[in-house]
């Protein structure tokens, strides 16, 4: 008998192969009879709508079958590589929401499990239970008939850069910044959610510079130091996804819809200025700045472009301080808390009278799909495109471009 | 009265203290076998020349206990080139797997080995499971003949994969746990002036206390109380064994680590300091 040779350290026998089918089959009904102390059964909730695909799984709505007045949001957990044991993303994320505990950010309530049987291999899957957020703020902002005010529109934009203050003071970097990752409950509580490509950061070590992916967030929400190739980056890159969902508020579909990260650049350069030296003294330094094509001789033009929708000026002057090139010079959470923008009349105010209208959950999943020419690849983060097959993700691309 | 108990402390933890070294001596010769980069700050050059008594290697199939384990995490930790506090992890969640079970049909081996590669991953410095495999079972079956890729590796494959799952189960989904090492470092930043001695003896100490953290990793007891706490018992014990580094600390007025923490009492720190010396008994139970 070696060890090391089974979890349930099997008699040694000289094994006939009769002897081994009984022994699979009693460790078979031992693994479905088998009640894990600390890991309730998924069977707990009742599944009541698929409400979004996440980056590594489907969402479901959900609620407690003893309470029914408990809503919940089950996310699954894909186990792809299931060689590799349990999945470090999923290991990641799980971590990370576990010592983030904020109004601002999605809370997770507990880990459940499907009993495992002969028809999922003997491989139980395992589910993230959140508590449930009636609307997205991808499906609000693609139904036309929820109008914000202005102080709504701080009102969130102000959440927001809370959470995000939140998690960046916890040394977390978000990576997928997008509408479709903010959650807003009926009582107008906003919630960063899916942390599913967040992850930990830090200062340089002994001089060493970090060595992240880049190949993270959404593309029409990537920061143009991540389409050039950096991988020692920070808090910068939640903060230029920030901006670009500000926008959203006014203008209703994503400002930047590129195709490729050629395209993403060239229309950055279009609204932000063409990516110089000058104005982003270390760009010189980044893997592709010399191996992509950049826009030349282009103005930035953020505020002229954004006014004829924003049209408030302080809107237009945060905006110009969050879209801003050089991730060094791009405003942190802070900063941009303290900007007139909050302080000034009308100063935010409550959404819950608002969403009491909508009598329906607005998520982006399930808005209506329109025609589209977009690729839905474009609308997902680069590492998930690798991962993920065919996914049905979300944002069909409904509006016209803006710019 | 407080005399005889210090002197009593000092004589136990002395002879205790042999078969302490030859279990650190015992890690640093797998170290050399391994032919891995290794961090080395546990000990600097000059106590290397010291001449330590020769300790052979454990044989791990002769044992089951759970002292046994750790130690075996700590060799397969050390040969697999991981980080220190990605080690200690490791047997924190081999202690809380323990904690958390009833009976005891597992294999002790598997579920360190499954505990080695949970840890890894959370400290985002990932093994393969290729190369761990290769350390636990050479750990083990030191003469064995390179592990083939045949059924036989993809069992211990499957079952470290399965042991890890069973361990996430068990731990609840989490992994994290707060560490005395950050408490640790803290305090002898800050109470090193206050220690200096020209003759190096703050050194020591300090060095002691860090091995005697290390070892208490092999005890349960390390869930039992407050890092903060474990910290200041590390450092304490090592002042009893060795004496104060420093005239400046006089225990009538006041002890020193009442500067750092507030909510140490005289009895809960005997209570960890007795953990700490008993964690080096547990080498002599079997079971």
């Amino acid at each position: 008998m070696t060890n090391l040779n089974g979890v349930v350290t099997p008699p040694s026998t000289p094994s006939p192969n009769l002897l081994q089918m009984n022994m699979a089959r009693e460790r078979e009904k031992y693994l479905e009879e088998y009640n894990f102390p600390f890991c309730e059964a998924a069977t707990k909730f009742e599944k009541l709508a698929k409400i979004g695909q996440g980056t590594f799984g489907e969402v479901f709505k959900a609620r407690d079958k003893k309470n029914h007045k408990k809503l919940v949001a089950m996310k699954k957990i894909l186990m792809e590589n299931e060689k590799e044991g349990f999945p470090i993303t999923a290991l990641r994320e799980i971590r990370i929401l576990q010592l983030l505990k904020h109004d601002n950010v999605v809370n997770l309530l507990e880990i459940c499990q499907t009993r495992a049987n002969q028809f999922n291999r003997y491989r139980s899957t395992f589910y993230l239970v959140f508590e449930f957020c009636e609307h997205d703020l991808a499906g609000l902002l693609s139904n036309t008939k929820v109008k914000f005010s202005l102080g709504e529109i701080k009102q969130v934009i102000q959440q927001m850069l809370n959470g995000l203050y939140y998690i960046h003071s916890n040394k977390i970097l978000h990576r997928d910044m997008k509408a479709a990752n903010v959650l807003i409950t009926k009582s107008g509580t906003l919630k960063l959610a899916d942390f599913g490509l967040a992850r930990a950061f830090s200062a340089q070590k002994n001089g060493q510079p970090n060595r992240y992916t880049n190949r993270v967030v959404t593309l029409w929400y990537r920061p143009p130091e991540l389409l050039l190739g950096d991988r020692n980056y920070g808090p910068p890159v939640d903060l230029w996804g920030a901006g670009c969902i500000m926008a959203e508020m006014w203008t209703r579909s994503p400002i930047m819809q590129g195709n490729s990260e050629q395209q993403q650049l060239t229309l950055i350069s279009q609204l932000c200025g063409s990516i110089t030296p000058e104005v982003w003294p270390k760009v010189e330094s980044l893997d592709l700045y010399n191996q992509l094509e950049l826009v030349k001789g282009q103005k930035r033009k953020v505020k002229e472009r954004l006014k004829p929708y924003v049209r408030d000026p302080m809107g237009c002057d945060l905006l110009d301080k969050l879209l801003v090139l050089d991730p060094a010079k791009r405003f942190d959470a802070d900063s941009a808390l303290n900007h007139d923008f909050f302080w000034t009349d009308p100063m935010p105010c409550d959404l819950s009278k608002m969403l009491s209208q909508q009598t329906q959950s607005n998520f982006e999943y399930l808005a209506p799909r329109r025609l589209n020419n977009h690729q839905s690849s474009a609308m997902r983060p680069a590492s998930a495109v690798a991962s993920q097959g065919s996914s049905t993700s979300a944002t069909s691309g409904f509006h016209e471009r803006v710019f | 009265m407080g005399k005889t108990k210090l002197s009593k402390v000092k004589s136990i933890t002395k002879s205790k203290n042999k078969s302490h070294k030859q279990k650190v001596k015992s890690h640093k010769k797998n170290k050399s076998i391994s032919k891995n980069k290794h961090r080395t700050k546990l000990r600097s050059e000059s106590q290397d020349k010291l001449q330590k008594p020769e300790a052979p290697l454990t044989n791990y199939l002769a044992y089951k206990s759970n002292y046994i384990a750790v130690r075996y995490i700590f060799e397969c930790g050390i040969k697999l080139g991981l980080k220190h506090i990605t080690i200690c992890s490791a047997a924190v969640y081999f202690h809380k797997f323990y904690e958390n079970i009833d009976e005891n049909p597992y294999d002790n081996y598997s579920i360190a080995s499954a505990t080695l590669y949970l840890a890894s991953k959370v400290h985002d410095e990932t093994v393969k499971l290729r190369d761990l495999i290769n350390v636990t079972y050479h750990t083990l079956h030191r003469d064995a003949a390179p592990i083939r890729l045949a059924e036989d590796y993809w069992n211990f494959r499957d079952s470290i994969v399965h042991a890890e799952m069973l361990t996430m189960r068990l731990l609840q989904f989490d992994t994290t746990f707060d560490h005395p090492h950050n408490y640790f470092l803290h305090y002898v930043q800050t109470v090193r002036p206050v220690f200096y001695s020209k003759h190096g003896k703050d050194i020591i100490v300090f060095k002691k206390a860090y091995d005697f953290l290390h070892d208490f990793y092999h005890s349960s007891d390390i869930l039992k109380y407050k890092p903060q706490h474990i910290a200041i018992a590390c450092m304490e014990l090592a002042i009893k064994v060795y004496g104060i580094p420093s005239q400046i600390i006089d225990y009538e007025v006041q002890p020193w680590y009442q500067a750092l923490i507030e909510d140490l009492d005289k009895d809960t720190l005997w209570n960890i300091m007795a953990a700490i010396m008993d964690t080096y008994d547990l080498e002599l139970t079997t079971d």
